[in-house]
């Protein structure tokens, strides 16, 4: 490879074009800004949902502790029973609103 | 500060939940990002969309930046594969084809270029794609032939050879733009 050819090739660094499009920015940032609040929704989602979870966990221990006397087996079945359903009720209410909000 | 540790530093306020800040980067990178883009794209509509769903992809998947390599190298990475979706969508050899005899030889219709940048340019868009895009990367920002590799998703063996043929053919174009310039103006 001569001094010709070197020439040549080391003009590829000056050959960067230029994107001159004009609202490029705006639409880029219109864009984002979108992302951006379906960023924010979900987490809000579940940080509800964790409360509502918790709070019904704390209903159910509340009862185990109130009525440990009466059949206590079953109680703890009921208990444990109402406290899957709620978080799993939550967890599907998120998962639903998440992907509709993605789909829009 | 190097443009790396600034670059992490606005990446931070982005995930503190600055998302405006990500216009620096917007600003910063869509020539670098639209240059890499029409190497694979030869219409210019679809090599700004690959750049705008770069941008957008860079910010939705933002989180998962290691910071293993540099900002710029990530983002130049999720382009390269924007871009080469959108290069499967299109017949773009077809185009080429068309520009591009396979002798290499200039057909009378080339434009006449105004310096030797202009005629290096030229030349980028009459190459292959991925060649074009090799000796962009290698030359621009100047990347190793591993890190060419990385970026691409191509192995060591083809980014060498790629790169080889390369140099030889822009070479040969260039120098053959340049004897029809000298030869269209002698004749006027």
């Amino acid at each position: 490879m001569d001094q010709k050819d070197r020439e040549i090739l080391s003009l590829i660094r000056h050959t960067k074009l230029k994107l001159d499009s004009e609202d490029f920015e705006q639409r880029c940032m219109h864009l984002i800004d979108k992302e951006a609040q379906l960023d924010r929704r979900p987490s809000i989602y579940y940080k509800i949902s964790g409360w509502c979870y918790l709070a019904g966990l704390a209903v159910c221990v509340a009862i185990i502790l109130l009525s440990l006397t009466e059949k206590p087996d079953e109680l703890m079945r009921q208990t444990v029973l109402q406290s899957f359903v709620i978080g799993a009720a939550c967890y599907l209410v998120i998962q639903v609103k998440t992907h509709l909000h993605h789909l829009r | 500060m190097n443009d790396d540790t600034i670059d992490l530093e606005h990446v931070n306020k982005i995930r503190d939940g600055d998302s405006a800040g990500f216009r620096f980067f917007i600003t910063k990178y869509k020539d670098l990002l639209f240059t890499y883009a029409s190497t694979t794209l030869v219409d210019r509509q679809l090599a700004e969309e690959a750049v705008q769903d770069a941008f957008v992809n860079a910010f939705r998947y933002l989180k998962s930046f290691r910071g293993s390599s540099s900002f710029k190298t990530w983002l130049i990475r999720i382009l390269i594969n924007e871009a080469n979706k959108k290069r499967k969508q299109v017949e773009r050899n077809i185009v080429l084809k068309e520009k591009f005899n396979e002798d290499m030889a200039i057909n009378e219709e080339a434009p006449v270029l105004s310096d030797e940048i202009e005629t290096v340019k030229y030349a980028l868009g009459l190459m292959d794609s991925d060649k074009s895009l090799a000796l962009r990367l290698f030359y621009l920002d100047e990347y190793s032939i591993k890190e060419i590799a990385q970026l691409t998703g191509w192995t060591i063996a083809k980014t060498k050879v790629s790169l080889h043929r390369a140099k030889k053919d822009i070479i040969a174009i260039v120098s053959e733009l340049q004897s029809k310039t000298q030869s269209d103006g002698s004749k006027r």
